[in-house]
């Protein structure tokens, strides 16, 4: 046997036998044993020379070549970390690779980076990101395995420097910590760390080594390491008692025992008490239960201000359930004050102040977390609750709703490489390719995850909720029922499915299924909700009505619930009274958003355009990501006849979020208003290819046929329905119009009569009531037309043309005292009505053809069917 | 200072003595031109990628982490203290760990025998504590006879780096004749014969002190002799050479 130096790093060997030294270089071609000239060159500076037994010399070169490529893997992987190096990574990373196939260096380096934890200037998201885009799978599997392990990796790396300069001094502990790395030791401490009952085994180990022994203090030094790190171990559930340190073999301070299962059955019974205080709508005691829930935590034992951070999620993400989207903001935010450099905290601050429409706030939370999650939480093996997964969803999904969808797309196609066994972050690539309207590769997205994820509920739910959508109306029942069966504790399949039914126009048994959903789930607020919302449909508005009451009064809080309430009293013709339900909720009704909009709503239906339009505006002011606070400002203007300002409204409405449907109905309706038929028609028809199965863009559309003479159109895409749904009811009435164009009148009389009795909405139910009056005039029937139209109180939009025609009909049926009366409301409600344009003048020109006829009693100056042309193209446009 | 003031007055000798002999062969005008091209000569020390990229990046929290950890702690014991030369007790007594060693060179890299990559230090930071010796100074102990101690060793052999002109002369001279060209040169001053298994030629210079990547003004890699894995190593040298303002040929 015989000695020798070893150093890969200056890839030179020297042994020492026979006469030597003997040099071994692996510069020298060949590479063979020679006699060193100068032996003060062969190692110079290098740091990684090591003693060596050999048996023979020829050993050398192989032993060498092996030190050699570990010192240029660790070269290399210091390099494809380091955040400054951009433009080489690929050829390092490749190298690298390669280097990694060989078991000894890779356990060598393995050896080394588990005894640190990755410092500043660690860039591992560009070395994870190369590693994929060239499939260098040795390499990526050994930096996942070190990005999960950094939490152990810093466990045992703190449990070391606390064992603190007293206990030996510091060349002895270097020693030790070099012996501990290069033998393994130091990472078999790290890998075993979750494993309690190998620690045992480990110390016992670590004291039999011959080579440690060496160091005089070794056993004090050895029991002191696994003390202190056992100590702060990641904790979980797990009890864990501390023994008193032995005394008399360490200068460290040590903590006194901590119980963990009493401190942790303490935390969680008061998170249950602040959830029922919530729940009860007692949030200011809720504020103080969650004080002294922090206080605790940080001073029960463990002082450490993690579970403080963790309580504090936890308890924003049943705030968020809870639809308490500010206290859920409050908390998360709470939450990154507390730890600032905690990912978990600030994804969920990221989330809430998603929720809470703060979208560019949300954006830069989100890249905090993602910033900070440096470590296990880039492995994409673990649960749902990785920071990293959870932050980088989020910004994909924050990215979606400021219209940044292609950016979106991105993501979440990184976010499925990353992360394919998580559904979750699938399931939102087919969501954002599905807001994209890239219908086929959306469906073709879901049979993947179903592929993958057979049964889970959430893809399955998604999957027929797509199909509900593109009118794949049997098919998205068959897979709601699948879903049901499998999950029959899940209420969302059950609500997509009796949803669907309602889409068919199927109210009775949509209505059937939500009782039976309400059975098992008599607390669900959206099953109540929509239950509510068929009884309406039905014409059952006293019953709907009774329940959002109840919802409104019960759940104070939920904003589901509010705004569903205050929704359906506007709808039904009492926006008065949804003022007032409105006001009575005091800061809630002027804070949160969905409330501002639906009191704006209010007011525009009221007839106090300006006022909504200060408030829509306000609303889009402090969030500016909001699609229903931006187009009911532009539709305001439009109501207001600021036609021409809402039409840039409107295209800034559509650049921020191009995938909204409603913006474009609502700038083509405008553009109706201007009397641009065709531009409105241009806007329309690729919009109604993409959705044909939406109510209002279809009636939208059918309107837009109808002015432009289309009837025969009009009659194919609409259908005599067996009922009713909200959207529908436009299409409905063109139907009826084309009908009465088309001279089949009797037909149009029973589309006009359906739609006034069964419609139940009230703005719907006039418009039908005047084109039922209009037939009935033109059938010879004044005095029905007259019948038809009082006694009714009337949408405020449609009074102007109810009272026109009111003039008219009294004076067909030769009343003619009523006639200046009802010329008179016309005049005194118009100017809270605007119309201007083409619209205007035909209404003008009408209004006075109904004066000359009826008051000053001349002769008509037009033909009779002119005149009801004029009146059906007017009440089309209102609508 | 006695023993300074006779090097000197040794070394002015020497090439005195040299310049006469070269009038004498009649090529005394390539010989001034030889001197002075080797007064703008540069020192150059040799090392391997792995050795150059710890010089690079060990100022980086991340780099000195790890190279720490890696670091074997220096083995204790006979075979150590053998690299510990004679000729480097000798020649730097007490204080041979402080001692960089180059070598002079007019091209564009060293001897490749102690490494692909060549690092130039900045003239300005090394001028004041270098100083050369006319050949590598442990071929000579091994060559030399009855070398015990500093007193031993001649005079006129050593200069100051502001004299480095007459060493490179008092060595040279002999070699350059009549078909000596200036392309000549740079072969003359510093020649790499370990593949041959003969001794590398050159004129050694001593740096006192650490280098780093402040001292040096470029970095040369010889990219044909760099090994498997090397070339990724090196790929990375420019982007953080770049840094320090030092240029990577």
């Amino acid at each position: 046997m015989m000695r020798a130096l070893v150093s890969g790093e200056s890839q030179s060997a020297v042994a020492f036998h026979n006469g030597g030294p003997w040099l071994v270089s692996l510069n020298v071609d060949p590479a063979g044993v020679r006699k060193p000239v100068n032996l003060r060159e062969i190692f110079r500076e290098s740091s990684d020379v090591r003693a060596v037994q050999i048996s023979t010399i020829d050993e050398l070169p192989q032993v060498l070549e092996r030190d050699y490529e570990k010192s240029c893997a660790l070269d290399l992987a210091l390099l494809l970390l380091d955040n400054e190096v951009r433009d080489s990574k690929a050829e390092i990373a490749e190298s690298l690779n390669e280097l990694l196939a060989i078991q000894d260096v890779a356990e060598h380096l393995k050896n080394i980076f588990y005894a640190s934890p990755l410092p500043e200037g660690s860039d591992m998201d560009s070395a994870l990101s190369i590693c994929r885009q060239v499939h260098l799978d040795t390499l990526s599997a050994w930096l996942r395995e070190l990005v999960e392990f950094q939490p152990n990796i810093a466990h045992v790396y703190n449990a070391w420097r606390r064992l603190g300069p007293g206990f030996t001094d510091e060349e002895e502990q270097s020693s030790l910590r070099s012996f501990l790395v290069h033998s393994g030791i130091y990472k078999s401490l790290v890998t075993n760390l979750d494993v309690p009952e190998k620690l045992g085994l480990e110390q016992m180990n670590l004291l039999l080594t011959p080579e440690i022994q060496q160091f005089p203090n070794y056993r004090t030094l050895v029991s002191g390491l696994f003390q202190s790190y056992r100590r702060h171990r990641r904790m979980n559930s797990e009890i864990e008692k501390d023994s008193e340190f032995d005394s008399h073999s360490s200068v460290e301070r040590q903590r006194r025992s901590v119980d963990r299962e009493k401190v942790l059955k303490n935390v969680e019974s008061q998170k249950d008490f602040i959830i029922d205080l919530w729940t009860r709508g007692d949030v200011a005691q809720a504020q103080k239960i969650i004080d002294e829930l922090v206080d605790y935590q940080v001073t029960a034992g463990t002082g450490e201000t993690r579970f403080a951070v963790m309580s504090l999620c936890h308890l924003a993400e049943n705030a968020k359930i809870l639809h308490l989207h500010e206290t859920q903001l409050q908390l998360a935010k709470r939450s990154t004050e507390f730890r600032d450099s905690d990912a978990r905290a600030w994804a969920h601050y990221g989330e809430a102040l998603y929720d809470n429409g703060e979208y560019e706030d949300a954006l830069k939370a989100y890249e905090s977390a993602i910033q900070m999650s440096t470590n296990r939480d880039f492995n994409r093996e673990t649960s749902n609750h990785n920071p990293a997964m959870i932050a980088r969803q989020g910004y994909a999904e924050t990215l979606a709703e400021v219209g940044r969808l292609e950016e979106a797309l991105v993501h979440f196609k990184s976010l499925s490489r990353d992360y394919p066994q998580q559904p979750y972050v699938r399931h939102g690539l087919a969501t954002i390719l599905r807001r994209l309207r890239r219908y086929d590769e959306a469906i073709q997205e879901y049979e993947s995850l179903n592929r993958d994820f057979p049964g889970a509920p959430t893809i399955a739910s998604g999957y027929a909720a797509l199909l509900k959508s593109r009118g794949y109306f049997d098919a998205a029942l068959e897979a709601y029922r699948a879903v049901c069966i499998a999950y029959p504790d899940d209420a969302v399949p059950r609500n997509g499915y009796a949803d669907t039914l309602k889409s068919m126009g199927r109210l009775e048994d949509a209505l059937t299924e939500y009782q039976n959903i309400l059975k098992d789930f008599p607390r669900d607020l959206v099953s109540i909700g929509s239950y509510a919302d068929v009884l309406r449909l039905l014409g059952r508005v006293d019953e709907a009505l009774e329940i959002y009451r109840d919802l409104s009064t019960n759940n104070r809080w939920d904003l589901f619930a509010q705004t569903g309430y205050l929704s359906l009293l506007k709808f039904i013709g009492r926006p008065l009274d949804a003022l007032k339900e409105h006001t009575k909720l005091g800061q809630i009704g002027n804070h949160n958003r969905a409330l501002r909009n639906t009191r704006a709503d209010i007011l525009k239906v009221l007839g106090r355009g300006n006022e909504a339009l200060a408030l829509y505006a306000s609303t889009a002011k402090q969030f500016p990501y909001d699609p229903v606070a931006s187009t009911g400002y532009a539709s305001t203007l439009s109501t207001l006849g600021r036609y021409e300002e809402a039409l840039e409204a409107y295209i800034r409405h559509r650049q921020k979020f191009p995938d909204d449907q409603y913006g474009k109905l609502g700038h083509a309706q405008t553009l109706k208003l201007l009397g641009r038929i065709d531009e409105a028609y241009n806007e329309l028809e690729p919009l109604v290819r993409e959705l044909p199965f939406d109510g209002a863009v279809n009636g939208g559309y059918c309107t837009i046929l109808f002015l432009m003479g289309r009837y025969d159109q009009v009659l194919q895409l609409t259908r005599e329905k067996d009922s009713f749904y909200v959207n529908d009811w436009e299409g409905y009435l063109m139907r009826g119009m084309s009908l009465f164009r088309l001279g089949r009148i009797s037909e149009a009389l029973h589309v006009f009569e359906r739609g006034w009795w069964e419609n139940p909405g009230r703005g719907g139910r006039d418009r039908f009531r005047s084109a039922l009056a209009i037939a009935k005039i033109k059938m010879g029937g004044p005095s029905d037309a007259i019948t038809i139209l009082t006694d009714e109180v009337e949408d405020p939009g449609l009074r102007p043309q109810v009272a026109v025609l009111r003039a008219h009909a009294f004076g067909e049926a030769k009343q003619f005292d009523y006639v200046k009366p009802s010329l008179d409301v016309y005049h005194s409600v118009r100017p809270g009505n605007v119309i201007v344009g083409p619209w205007a003048q035909r209404e003008q020109e009408l209004v006075d053809e109904i004066y000359l006829r009826y008051l000053e009693r001349q002769q008509p100056t037009k033909q009779d069917a002119w005149v009801y042309e004029q009146e059906i193209d007017l009440l089309a446009i209102a609508a | 200072m006695v023993a300074a003031q006779s090097e000197t007055s040794e070394l002015e000798r020497r090439y005195q003595q040299a310049i006469n002999d070269a009038a004498t062969r009649g090529v005394d005008s390539t010989v001034k031109d030889f001197g002075s091209a080797t007064s703008s000569s540069r020192a150059v020390i040799a090392r391997w990628p792995t050795e150059v990229s710890r010089l690079l990046n060990s100022d980086r929290e991340l780099y000195a982490t790890y190279y720490d950890l890696a670091a074997v702690r220096h083995p204790q014991g006979d075979e150590w203290d053998m690299l510990r030369t004679a000729a480097d007790a000798i020649f730097f007594p007490s204080y041979q760990e402080s001692i960089r060693f180059a070598n002079l060179t007019l091209s564009d890299s060293g001897i490749a025998n102690y490494g692909s990559c060549f690092l130039f230090p900045r003239e300005d930071m090394i001028a004041h504590r270098a100083s050369l010796f006319v050949e590598n100074t442990a071929v000579y102990f091994r060559d030399a006879k009855g070398l015990r101690s500093a007193k031993d060793i001649p005079t006129g052999l050593r200069a100051t780096w502001e004299k480095r002109e007459k060493l490179c002369v008092i060595k040279l001279s002999a070699y350059i004749d009549g078909n000596t060209t200036v392309a000549d040169f740079t072969g003359l001053l510093s020649q790499d014969r370990a593949q041959r298994g003969d001794d590398d030629k050159f004129i050694e210079v001593h740096i006192y002190g650490p280098i780093t990547m402040r001292s040096l003004e470029e970095i040369g890699i010889a990219r044909r002799r760099l090994k498997k894995y090397e070339r990724a190593l090196v790929s990375g040298f420019s982007e953080r050479a770049k840094k320090y303002g030092v240029k990577v040929l």
